[in-house]
């Protein structure tokens, strides 16, 4: 199962720092390299939907929500 | 009062030294940048190297600026040093063989993460913390191996005044191992090859001399909060996060960090020198001779060359491209001195602060008077869909004769 990671990180930029990708995958970054999943800023800005297993989206947004200190709600 | 002006800037390698630590100033904005760089990745042991590389820092240039004085003299000039520098305020006179707990209300770091960042969770001024344990060393004839130093409470954090514990105990942060003396590369400099630099750099030189911390011991320049830090403490925390990152995750890390520690640059860059572009200062002795955008650099350049970070010049300048250089960069001396050779370049700020400068000139209206100073102003600039890519060519800790960084769209 796999989930677009695109909407989570269009949020994150829009309340948060220009470089919150980048914050977010160093954060994120031991359980990415747990999975073997590199991803980066140039990946996530380029392409128009990048899915992601779910367990690697949850850990994205958990680390986008302690970082920008709000909660993501999908589909707002 | 630290009198500054009793320390000679080096014109031939655009440094200055104070108590043997090349000395460097960086705005609050890079400061707090590259400090939240390091936490957001809460899996370091960050602790260890923020405290630790101040405390190393200080312990060499207390140790030689202490040398000679009495107990009371030696705190004297802790103290002075700090404020000079622009760190805040300490009062050392409880400080005695069994260490002090001290308090402040005066604390760039504190005041500056509050203002830049809101509350933080846990307490964020590693650095006195490191400044501290380093003047008990050196004032009580300690080993920084035997201290034990802990920030127990902080303004960021919402208390009403800063607190550190510094006592004699189980070491808890790094500890370094001896660093090697400066050596400079001196080769041929190509010249900004512009007429007015001589004219510039010469109004601007000793002026440097002038920014010393105030009576609440900060430094506002320039629309920021600057500090006169030793190079050595603020590069090896790029240093030491970038090994970090990278025993994580090899060169996926390695690199991550370097785009991060590129974008506390791109801060500096755009908030520093779009403040010098602002001041009344460049309206008057720089701006009368400035025609071109290209000019607009290489009159930043011809300022910041008295500022002790290299002889920074341009090679090749257009709005698509640019290739900067700089001799004697202060990233890859501090580099040499404290951990040798190096096979990838290592001038993050150095690269950033270009990347910033192209594209405050190019990708705003600064020339035309616009106001550089918000926080959504610079967030709008980074975001701009003409952003500049960055390439590190050259550096001197791999063996070059200089800093090289191409700039380009």
């Amino acid at each position: 199962m796999s989930k677009d990671i695109k909407p989570l990180f269009d949020w994150a930029n829009k309340i948060g720092d220009a470089n919150i990708n980048n914050r977010i995958l160093a954060k994120a970054m031991p359980a990415l390299i747990a999975a073997k999943f590199v991803l980066t800023d140039t990946m996530i800005r380029e392409d128009i939907s990048f899915d992601v297993p779910y367990d690697i989206f949850d850990v994205l947004k958990k680390s986008a929500e302690e970082l920008l200190n709000a909660s993501y709600e999908e589909g707002k | 009062m630290f009198d500054i002006n009793k320390y000679e800037f080096d014109q031939e390698h655009n440094c200055l030294e104070i108590g043997g630590e090349a000395m460097v100033f960086h705005c609050h904005h890079y400061m707090m940048n590259l400090q939240r760089t390091i936490l957001d990745a809460d899996y370091i042991q960050s602790e260890l190297f923020l405290v630790g590389s101040a405390a190393d820092a200080l312990y060499c240039q207390l140790s030689n600026l202490c040398e000679g004085l009495d107990i009371d003299a030696s705190k004297k000039m802790a103290q002075d040093i700090y404020k000079t520098f622009g760190y805040g305020l300490i009062d050392l006179s409880d400080m005695d063989a069994d260490g002090i707990e001290l308090q402040t209300t005066k604390s760039f770091f504190s005041q500056n993460w509050l203002l830049k960042y809101g509350a933080s969770k846990k307490p964020v001024d590693y650095y006195t913390t490191g400044f501290l344990a380093a003047a008990y060393a050196v004032i009580y004839d300690k080993n920084l191996e035997d201290i034990f130093a802990q920030q127990s409470s902080c303004m960021a954090c919402g208390d009403t005044n800063n607190t550190f514990i510094i006592r004699q105990g189980a070491c808890n942060f790094a500890r370094y191992p001896k660093k090697q003396a400066t050596v400079f590369r001196d080769v041929a400099k190509v010249s900004l090859n512009w007429e007015y630099e001589e004219l510039i750099t010469n109004a601007f030189l000793g002026a440097h001399a002038t920014m010393v911390g105030n009576e609440d011991g900060l430094i506002p320049a320039f629309g920021v909060y600057l500090v006169r830090t030793q190079s050595d403490y603020i590069n090896r925390l790029q240093f030491e996060f970038a090994k970090a990152m990278s025993d994580v995750a090899g060169e996926y890390g390695e690199t991550l960090a370097g785009e991060l520690l590129m974008e506390a640059g791109h801060a500096c860059g755009f908030f520093t020198y779009g403040g010098i572009m602002n001041s009344i200062e460049w309206e008057g002795a720089v701006k009368p001779y400035l025609k071109t955008k290209e000019d607009w650099i290489k009159g930043l350049a011809a300022i910041v060359n008295t500022m002790g970070w290299g002889y920074h010049t341009a090679v090749e300048l257009s709005e698509k491209r640019a290739i900067f250089r700089n001799y004697n960069d202060f990233e890859d001396l501090s580099y040499m001195r404290m951990y040798g050779t190096n096979k990838h370049p290592i001038h993050w700020a150095n690269s950033g602060g270009f990347t910033g400068l192209m594209q405050l000139v190019y990708n705003t209206d600064i020339v035309n008077g616009e106001k550089i100073e918000t926080e959504e102003g610079f967030r709008a600039m980074r975001r701009s869909k003409v952003g500049y890519k960055t390439k590190m060519t050259k550096g001197i800790s791999c063996g070059d004769d200089y800093l090289e960084v191409e700039i380009y769209l």
